[in-house]
Order: C-alpha cells, then sequence, then structure tokens
C-alpha cells in the first residue's frame, strides 16, 4: 500500500493549475496593453502565479505591450486588491486587459475591483491542505455537513471518490479502494482507527443524504452587524 | 418484505440489444433469478421490462447510484416494482464506464439507498414482497460489518460476486454472470 491516510499539515489553500500559455493568448487576443497579475498566496505556493511565473507570462506576452506587472498578496480579497491596484492606476487605466495567475474567486474578484477584461490564465483544483512544496492533497469537499467527528477525522465525502457517507461501498478489494487500486479505501481507514480507539460504534452510525437544499452554489457567508 | 426461492442471480450487467438479451437470457439455469444490470447501452426501466417479460423466473433490477440522483432513484424502485420486477438490488456502480468523463452522481450510497426503499415499502409505494438485496462485498472487516448492518437495518438480502460473510449464509444471494452459448 503506498498511500495511507495520515494527518498531513494544518494549512490549507487553493490549488490551481496553469492553463496552456497560447489559450491564455488566445482569449486575450484583442488586446494589445495588458497588465500580469500574479497570486503571492496560494498560487506562488503552488508555483502557477508566483513572481516567477509572473515574469514568464509577461515573457510569453512580449508580443504585446506589458504595462505592468503585479503581484497581489491575496487578489481574492477585494479590499487588498483594490489597495494594490492603487499603485499603478495609470497602467490600469490605460490596459486592454488583466491577464490573472490567480484562482477563479481571484481573477473574478480581480475583474469586480477593476473593471477591466480579465483573462483567467489558470484552472483552480481543489482547497489544499500542504504536506511540504509541491505535495497538496484534497481533504474537504466543503460539503457543508461535516461528519468528521464521527469518521475518526477522515472525510470520507473527500477521501472515498464515490464521497460515501456510510460506507465501505461494494466495490472495495480487500483493503483498497475500487478506483484507486494502489490506496486504501478511506472507510478501511476509518474502521482501522475508530477499532484502535476503542470506538467501533461509530462506525454503523447512520449518516443521512447531504440536504443540497442549503449547499446550491453561490454559497455566501454574511455576518450579521451586531 | 421479499422472498427469492433461489440463492443465485444469473448476471446480464450491460445489455445493447433485444437480441443479445434473448440469447443470454436462454442461457438462464433453471431456480435462477435473473439480474439485470444498468452498464449496458439498454437500461431506461421500460425497456428493460419488455426484455424481463421475454424471460423465464424472477427477474430483478440492478438500480446504480453512480447515474442517478435520489429523485430519479426513487422514481426507479416505484417503476420497477410497478412493471413487475421482482425486486431491486441496490449498488454503487462501478466509478468510470464508458469513456468515463461522465460526472458521477453518487448523490446517495448503498445505506441511503436502502433507507430509501424501506421507506418505500412502509408507506406502501412499493409492494412489501419487492426484493430489496444490496450489493455488497466480504473478505474484510469494515465491508461485512456494513453488510451486516443492511441486513439489521431491513434489506432482504445482501448480494456478493464471491466470499460470504460468516452468519448471513441464508440471507446472501450469489451474482454470476450470464455466459454466451
Amino acid at each position: 500500500m503506498s498511500h495511507t491516510f495520515r494527518h498531513y499539515g494544518e494549512c490549507a489553500m487553493i490549488v490551481t493549475r496553469k492553463k496552456d500559455v497560447e489559450t491564455v493568448k488566445k482569449h486575450a487576443s484583442k488586446a494589445r496593453k495588458v497588465i500580469i497579475v500574479g497570486c503571492s498566496e496560494c498560487a506562488a505556493i503552488c508555483r502557477t502565479g508566483g513572481s516567477e511565473q509572473v515574469r514568464e507570462m509577461a515573457e510569453a506576452f512580449s508580443d504585446r505591450e506589458v504595462l505592468a506587472t503585479i503581484s497581489i498578496e491575496s487578489p481574492c480579497d477585494k479590499r487588498i486588491s483594490t489597495r494594490d491596484f492603487k499603485r499603478i492606476e495609470e497602467e490600469l487605466a490605460d490596459a486592454d486587459a488583466l491577464i490573472a495567475l490567480t484562482c477563479g474567486s481571484g481573477a473574478q474578484a480581480i475583474s469586480e475591483v477593476t473593471g477591466k477584461r480579465v483573462v483567467a490564465a489558470l484552472d483552480t483544483d481543489f482547497v489544499g491542505m500542504v504536506e511540504r512544496l509541491g505535495r497538496f492533497y484534497e481533504r474537504c469537499s466543503h460539503c457543508g455537513e461535516c461528519i468528521l467527528n464521527e469518521t475518526a477525522l477522515l472525510c470520507p465525502v473527500t477521501l472515498c471518490p464515490k464521497g460515501v457517507r456510510n460506507g465501505p461501498c461494494d466495490g472495495i478489494k480487500g483493503t483498497a479502494c475500487e478506483v484507486y487500486e494502489d490506496r486504501e479505501c478511506v472507510w478501511h481507514a476509518i474502521h482501522s482507527r475508530l477499532t484502535e480507539r476503542g470506538e467501533l460504534e461509530a462506525f454503523t452510525v447512520y449518516h443521512a443524504p447531504v440536504d443540497w437544499s442549503e449547499c446550491h452554489s453561490p454559497k455566501e457567508a454574511v455576518w450579521e452587524r451586531s | 418484505m421479499g422472498a427469492l426461492l433461489t440463492e443465485r442471480l444469473a448476471y446480464m450487467a450491460s445489455i445493447e440489444s433485444m437480441e443479445q438479451a434473448a440469447a443470454l437470457g436462454a442461457n438462464v439455469p433453471d431456480k435462477t433469478a435473473l439480474l439485470l444490470g444498468e452498464y449496458g447501452a439498454i437500461c431506461p426501466i421500460a425497456v428493460l421490462d419488455r426484455i424481463r417479460q421475454t424471460l423465464k423466473g424472477p427477474v430483478l433490477l440492478e438500480l446504480l447510484s453512480k447515474n442517478k440522483n435520489r429523485d430519479l432513484i426513487r422514481s426507479s424502485i416505484i417503476t420497477s416494482a410497478a412493471c413487475g420486477f421482482q425486486g431491486v438490488l441496490l449498488a454503487s456502480g462501478i466509478f468510470s464506464s464508458g469513456d468515463g468523463k461522465a460526472r458521477p452522481v453518487y448523490d446517495l450510497d448503498q445505506a441511503q439507498m436502502l433507507r430509501l426503499a424501506l421507506g418505500l415499502r412502509e408507506t406502501e409505494a412499493i409492494p412489501n414482497s419487492f426484493i430489496i438485496a444490496v450489493r455488497s462485498a466480504s473478505g474484510n472487516a469494515p465491508a461485512e460489518l456494513r453488510a451486516r448492518w443492511y441486513i439489521e437495518e431491513g434489506a432482504d438480502y445482501i448480494a456478493l460476486e464471491k466470499g460470504a460473510v460468516p452468519g448471513l449464509e441464508s440471507k446472501t444471494l450469489l451474482i454470476e454472470p450470464v455466459r454466451p452459448a
């Protein structure tokens, strides 16, 4: 078994992948003057939107006029984006498009903050736990109905490809997952962990289906003013 | 509570044409119930029901959660009972089939499907005699614990492709693919 379930760390981040540069340039084909925008948080750690990737993208757009490059600490935070874009107000006014090396939330926040055409240069994959640089693991699916306390802190909704909340499914092969045969079935891992803890009675506690009436996109969390 | 007078399910996992179903159906051994799967090109219940009518013996329908949300699972159970199937086998379904690019559904797991089906029986949306079986695994502690849970919850049977769950032998149906002649 090459893959077992362990605690990997405490840091979580949005994991992104680079889009093909030619695809990005195609979406920006009408823009003559561009600004390259990076993210110095998640995308920088993923090496998809850090200063090096911003420089590479600027080089890829060398056939256009690159008015500025900027790395924003958290482009998804409109307050920070608004603050940082003030530093390049003149270039921003002149730009035809912004090339966003950020997650989808970041690209949309930039669009809302600047009112400019924004081309998303990254694909957003998942919110990941960081083991170390280059090793990111999805551990939460944001289902809105967390059952971690009943499953020995292993999330079956995420770690089971079928998202089975009362497992294992009929596909378990020995101790392995039906879908990823080199990985332990998460329900096997949950069973082992609950057995070790003397909490096996939790294994067959029934978990009702997720109530999707509460899980429509887009989700919002808006605090009431006290 | 439903009951079958057989311990074996002859399995047609993938039905691609009416002709293939008729040809395979001729090979179903006596005293064996037939299990029609949903992996082939032909899977709407109405068409599977036409096949059912050409076959001898009791016929169960395998219902997968991989391609249905809870609404469709509910209507599939009710429809299969209304059509005259002897029962259903509730299964999650192989994760990736076809070109593997479709978004899997898995809105419900098998335990949740079972609760849904038992609820339909309780409200008489399906007859009491309609068999509710659940596909299971064996050979490891968590799978066998879950299989026992299915029976304790009210499943008529568990169905296995191989092995056995100790103590559940009388509640187990063995699945064996129907072979072409």
